[in-house]
């Protein structure tokens, strides 16, 4: 169990709602860090933003605990700060990288890349999934990673991502559309 | 619902398949699709498609998160961002250049007082004796030589300037070491003209030898 500590008077500069403010923090902190930084991994795909994704969520979790009401579901809270830290830094850095060799324009571009065969051979289980997942776009990996990886249902989806639970049963089928193409490239799914 | 989908013969109800494996249909929903399925070689296949493809990225390897997350978002919360900061808002960086800037600054200093020593004051005359350390208060200038130092026989005569210490244009000064030998002894800059004492501070370090210059005008 991670545990952040927050309960000894540290200053932090911030107005405090009630004496339990931190040990509220310390409790969800140590509850979800793990399971956001996983979920933001599987998004981002590398484990140096992914941390910094989660600090930064865990940061604006701190500073935005006052929106957070009896009626709201922690989970879906984080869960949507972390989605719209990690898209948001998907933007910047789509801004100041090229190309990743699977982004839809690279087509025109010399492929540097591995053969298919030696790729598939050299990676993991793990990395051809996420390989996989890296293709998909990034609302199609974000409602496929909450479903399947945090068994979230549809009604939960919709309110991290901010959509009808219709709209999140059409997103996530052409989700698994594309994701099954994905993986069949990888050879692990016909 | 299902029925306004009108999913048929011809008719692939893709949507329900990937809500039935999470688990997101309605009995009636569940219903319509196993009604589906047992004509539907296709929609049997994607099931499986789907069924594997959730079974794959649920079983993605747990990553735990670094030991050090909880202490960056401690220090991001109190303001600073510890490993995203820029080298200059570093503390361990600041600390480093303000030693450094003191280290060089102290040289300086230590160079010009040392220059000064060197070149002695200007005008003044000798009187002081060279064994020093024999008396309690004895003046570091103007004392003729003992013996004649060789390696500095050949050097120029500097022009001796006035420290810029408790002296105004045309004044000059010299430097006095008061105390008991072997105990502290302090540095201190007596005004020539006006006979104003400015204390440097105690001596410290290592003994250095000094040696006057063959014209007796500067140590």
């Amino acid at each position: 169990m991670h545990s952040i500590e927050f309960g000894h008077g540290i200053g932090t500069g911030l107005p405090l709602v009630t004496g339990a403010r931190e040990a509220d923090f310390d409790r969800i902190f140590g509850e979800f860090s793990p399971a956001i930084y996983n979920y933001v991994l599987r998004m981002v795909g590398d484990a140096d933003r992914a941390a910094d994704i989660t600090q930064d969520t865990f940061i604006k979790a701190y500073r935005k605990m006052d929106t957070l009401t009896e009626q709201t579901s922690t989970k879906s809270w984080l869960y949507r700060i972390a989605t719209n830290t990690a898209i948001d830094e998907m933007r910047r850095r789509r801004w100041v990288r090229p190309l990743e060799p699977n982004e839809p324009g690279h087509h025109d571009r010399p492929d540097t890349r591995p053969g298919p065969e030696a790729a598939v051979m050299d990676a993991t289980l793990d990395d051809r999934i996420q390989r996989a997942l890296m293709q998909l776009r990034p609302n199609h990996r974000q409602c496929l990673v909450l479903s399947d990886l945090e068994d979230m249902s549809a009604q939960q989806i919709g309110e991290v991502m901010g959509l009808s639970y219709g709209a999140v049963r059409t997103l996530l089928c052409r989700a698994r559309g594309e994701m099954r193409r994905h993986l069949a490239a990888e050879g692990l799914v016909r | 619902m299902t029925q306004d989908r009108g999913f048929g013969r011809g008719q692939h109800p893709e949507e329900l398949l990937s809500a039935a494996v999470s688990g997101d249909l309605t009995g009636a929903e569940r219903a319509a699709v196993d009604a589906h399925l047992l004509g539907c070689d296709r929609c049997r296949a994607t099931l499986q498609a789907f069924s594997e493809e959730r079974r794959l990225i649920g079983g993605m390897r747990h990553v735990a998160p670094p030991r050090d997350l909880g202490a960056r978002v401690r220090a991001g919360i109190e303001g600073r961002r510890a490993p995203a900061d820029p080298w200059w808002r570093r503390p361990g960086t600041l600390v480093a250049a303000f030693a450094s800037l003191t280290t060089i600054a102290a040289a300086l200093l230590a160079v010009v007082v040392f220059s000064d020593v060197q070149r002695g004051p200007t005008g003044a005359t000798g009187e002081a004796s060279a064994s020093a350390s024999a008396s309690a208060t004895q003046t570091a200038s103007l004392t003729p030589p003992p013996t004649t130092n060789p390696s500095v026989e050949d050097t120029p005569t500097p022009k001796p300037s006035a420290p810029t210490t408790a002296l105004e244009t045309g004044q000059v000064g010299y430097l006095q070491v008061d105390g008991q030998p072997q105990r502290e002894l302090r540095l201190s800059f007596v005004n020539d003209a006006t006979g104003t004492l400015t204390r440097l501070g105690p001596t410290g370090g290592p003994p250095v030898v000094a040696a006057l210059s063959p014209t007796n005008e500067f140590l």
